[in-house]
């Protein structure tokens, strides 16, 4: 075992697999910076350039790209309010509060050092896992996957505590929304209302663009001023950037939990990663002091996601090199990508390639951290954006939005419904509703329902009575009810 | 006049200048009808549509080919991923395009016309009409089990046990596979829908969730691997050279004349494979001559090695092997009724 991991080490640090790496990051970054564009977009686009590649040169092209986009998605999600990907949407709530506050560098900061050293976290936790992973995954069957989501779904009252029931029914209306197009199970579309493109549902993409970018949008158009304002502002500098990367230190504890957190959820081939930010975002803010500050700038709020987000990385890595089977979308690809390179995921190649799946794992942990440290470089550069004049900036990003939501499908139809959410975003705004709620139950609704009839149909309705499922119901029953341990044993008369 | 007197003082010489005559003017006219008959593309600009989202199988075959297709024909190859409708919204849009021979589709023909068969919503396109370039690669099935079960599917169906099947949908190649395997066979079943694709399925009979699948070779032989399935059955004419020592479901089972022809019906569907199509309603010279392109590709020793390399093999069958029409004619419409019956309801949990 020791022996394959120097074996790895000793390839990763051959000239051609170093320049590969370089070659991929800033590929990656740029992808990242381009809202709506996401790490399936990155394999998509670089895949048919690691033809006749050797694998290790292939993969630490593609995986340190692959780690740089959500560095990319965490920056626009902070800077513009605009998520790079959905994950990062997690990371808007708290980090572009910061921003207006003229704190863009400090929340830069804590969201780069927090999303290195997550993704280091994973990376050594795959690194670890890998050996003893495959029955720990194939012990995780739809039942737990169902109870996995409906406590990601439960996690809307805490992200909406303020304005529960406003947040309960901006998450109902997303899984609502979550239910046009092919039923999961049986194929059958639903509310398609005979428009071809409507047999699909919505999309993820055109809804995230829609609900985040296009308020944000519309405010700069129609305001004019900057997105920080210049009276706000202590002068930008590096010294901003560094205490925010000071502050991951300062919060070991809500750092390591929701690295866990990422690891665990992106771990699991069924649930996908893009609940991972929300759930440690919500856990972050159930255990602080005061709960209430939170979605007005909290460091905390912006390490937690970010952490979590990129910990999930190397959590899904696990179950598509161990059984050959993806964590999530882009891990699909990169499976593809593998078979391109002559490698077959799965138990044997663990025995036959160790070395190779240390050495993917060390890739990732290099362009978590060096992909955090070229933004760290570009972070003076890219926080005069949020002083550049409303007037100017709007008509640039609308057109970033644009590419972004066309590129993901090839789709004009989905730049529409861009403008469509887009709508439905400005008002929730106006009237206080919860947006992170509505996607995270757009996101969760689809895998509820699927897992649900999965588990009722291959177990019958004891399937609840599964040993990690009664795990996951108490976890989450713990996690909902702890802040309140007080209130509600007072209510018990056993105080 | 002086040519005549010349020619006629050197009889050898115009005996060679006639025959050189008689030869080029019997090539000038193929030469002429050789270049008329790829002018169309010379220049265009030819869109290759595939259904699903880049970076997937039929995504990669597309981006494999498109090259070889430029090279051969002089045309722009565009390739546009068309994903929507589990590949219905692409075929769609192809019947929708003009009969000019300047759209094609790399397709899964089995899922196009299973969907077509069942009648699938949001299906536009009649599979009977479309025009068929040449069949990139037909895989063998095979049928894996949890390792629980015993070693052969004749002694699984004997245990007279309701055997599990997991899916994606009813009509997604795994279900519909499922449904006629469970009727040929008599055997007692549950389908369950809802996995994702084939790797969600295939993770369910690993974690015993699931009983068992029908599935392609590739992925049988991959999730076999290191005991977490197993292979009890090979669902096809003839054995598979990869695996010669799997019986075939005609020499496992004293089939009757009804199971037969479960099984003969269903494969015949799935002789179309992946395959490259077009527009219906070509002319005739330009679909002869997109026919004639893709086989020289499809042949081409060069791009059956790129493939091998890349593990995407390329195994070429003519048009003429693949006649959609004839496969849907034979259908009387009370047969049809009972395929839908099965595929869409008989088994489902």
């Amino acid at each position: 075992m020791f022996d394959a991991f120097l074996s790895a080490a000793g390839q990763l640090l051959t000239p051609v697999v170093l320049s590969a790496m370089l070659l991929g990051l800033p590929l990656g970054l740029v992808i990242g910076l381009l809202p709506g564009l996401s790490g399936i977009t990155a394999f998509a686009f670089l895949i048919p350039f690691t033809f006749g590649m050797s694998p290790l040169v292939g993969l630490a092209f593609l995986l340190s790209a692959y780690a740089a986009v959500s560095q990319g998605g965490s920056m626009t999600a902070i800077l513009l309010g605009i998520p790079g990907e959905v994950p990062n949407a997690a990371t808007v709530i708290d980090g572009y509060p910061m921003t207006k506050a003229g704190r863009a560098g400090e929340a830069i900061g804590a969201a780069l050092m927090a999303s290195a050293l997550g993704g280091l976290f994973g990376c050594v936790l795959l690194a670890v896992l890998l050996p003893v992973i495959q029955p720990i995954v194939l012990s995780f069957a739809s039942p737990e996957n169902f109870f996995l989501a409906l406590a990601g779904i439960a996690f809307i009252a805490v992200l909406s505590s303020e304005a529960p029931n406003k947040g309960l029914i901006a998450g109902t209306f997303g899984i609502f929304l979550s239910m046009f197009g092919y039923s999961p199970t049986d194929g059958v579309p639903r509310f398609w209302m005979g428009f071809e493109y409507m047999l699909d549902g919505f999309r993820l993409v055109p809804l995230a663009m829609g609900l985040f970018a296009m308020p944000e949008i519309l405010d700069l158009m129609t305001s004019g001023k900057s997105i920080a304002q210049p009276q706000a502002l202590e002068p930008i500098s590096l010294r901003q950037v560094v205490k925010g990367a000071a502050a991951v230190f300062k919060h070991p504890g809500i750092f390591f939990r929701s690295s866990a957190i990422g690891s665990v959820i992106g771990m699991m081939p069924g649930v996908g990663g893009s609940t991972a930010p929300f759930v440690a975002y919500a856990a972050a803010k159930q255990t602080a002091r005061d709960p209430d500050s939170f979605g007005s700038g909290r460091i905390e709020g912006v390490i937690a996601p970010e952490a979590s987000s990129n910990a999930k990385e190397g959590g899904a890595l696990v179950p598509t090199l161990a059984l050959g089977i993806p964590g999530s979308a882009s891990m699909a690809l990169l499976l593809g990508a593998f078979i391109i390179l002559g490698l077959q995921p799965g138990p044997e190649f663990l025995v036959k390639h160790m070395d190779l799946a240390f050495g993917a794992a060390m890739i990732l942990a290099f362009g978590n951290v060096a992909s955090s440290f070229l933004m760290f470089l570009l972070s003076k550069l890219l926080i005069f954006i949020t002083r550049v004049p409303g007037h100017a900036l709007a008509p640039i990003l609308l057109v970033l939005v644009m590419i972004g939501s066309y590129s993901a499908e090839n789709s004009a139809i989905d730049v529409l419904f861009v403008f469509v959410f887009g709508g439905l975003g400005v008002v929730m705004e106006r009237f206080g509703y919860n947006r992170p709620a509505l996607l995270l139950g757009f996101v969760l609704g689809e895998t509820i329902e699927r897992y649900y009839q999965v588990s009722m149909n291959a177990y019958g309705s004891y399937f609840f009575m599964r040993p990690i499922s009664i795990g996951i119901i108490v976890a989450a029953l713990l996690c909902i009810l702890w802040p309140n341990r007080k209130r509600i044993l007072g209510y018990w008369g056993y105080r | 006049m002086t040519r005549i007197s010349s020619s006629a003082a050197h009889p050898r010489r115009l005996a060679l200048a006639a025959g050189l005559l008689a030869g080029l003017t019997a090539l000038v006219p193929a030469a002429t009808a050789n270049a008329a008959e790829g002018d169309f593309l010379k220049g265009a600009t030819v869109h290759f549509f595939v259904g699903y989202g880049p970076g997937g199988g039929y995504d990669f075959y597309a981006r494999m080919l498109a090259p070889h297709f430029a090279k051969r024909t002089g045309a722009t190859v565009v390739v546009e991923n068309k994903p929507g409708g589990g590949g219905t919204t692409s075929l769609n849009h192809l019947f929708r395009s003009k009969p000019d021979g300047l759209t094609m589709q790399m397709l899964n023909g089995e899922s196009a016309i299973i969907a077509q068969l069942t009648k699938q919503p949001g299906v536009a396109y009649d599979m009977a009409k479309v025009s068929v370039y040449g069949r990139v690669l037909e895989e063998p099935s095979f049928v894996i089990v949890n390792p629980k079960w015993p070693d052969t599917m004749k002694e699984i169906v004997a245990t007279g046990k309701k055997i599990k099947f997991s899916a994606g949908s009813r009509t997604d190649n795994l279900g519909d596979w499922a449904a006629v395997t469970c009727e040929a066979l008599k055997m007692n079943c549950q389908i369950i829908t809802g996995y994702k694709g084939s790797k969600g399925a295939s993770l369910a009979v690993m974690n015993g969730e699931a009983d068992a699948l029908t599935i392609s070779e590739s992925s049988a032989i991959n999730y076999s691997k290191g005991g977490r399935t197993k292979m009890v059955v090979t669902v096809g004419h003839t054995r598979s050279p990869k695996r010669p020592n799997i019986p075939t479901v005609y020499e496992m089972f004293q089939l009757s004349p009804e199971g037969k022809w479960w099984f003969d019906f269903r494969l015949g569907i799935k002789a179309i494979g992946r395959v490259v199509v077009g527009t219906p309603g070509i002319p005739r010279d330009r679909l002869q001559y997109l026919q004639k392109v893709w086989r020289e590709i499809l042949t081409d020793p060069a791009v059956i090695a790129e493939g091998a390399k890349t593990s995407h093999d390329v195994e070429y069958e003519a048009p003429d092997k693949l006649d959609v029409k004839a496969l849907l004619d034979r259908l009387p419409p009370q047969k049809l009724k009972e395929v839908q019956e099965v595929i869409l309801k008989k088994y489902s949990s």
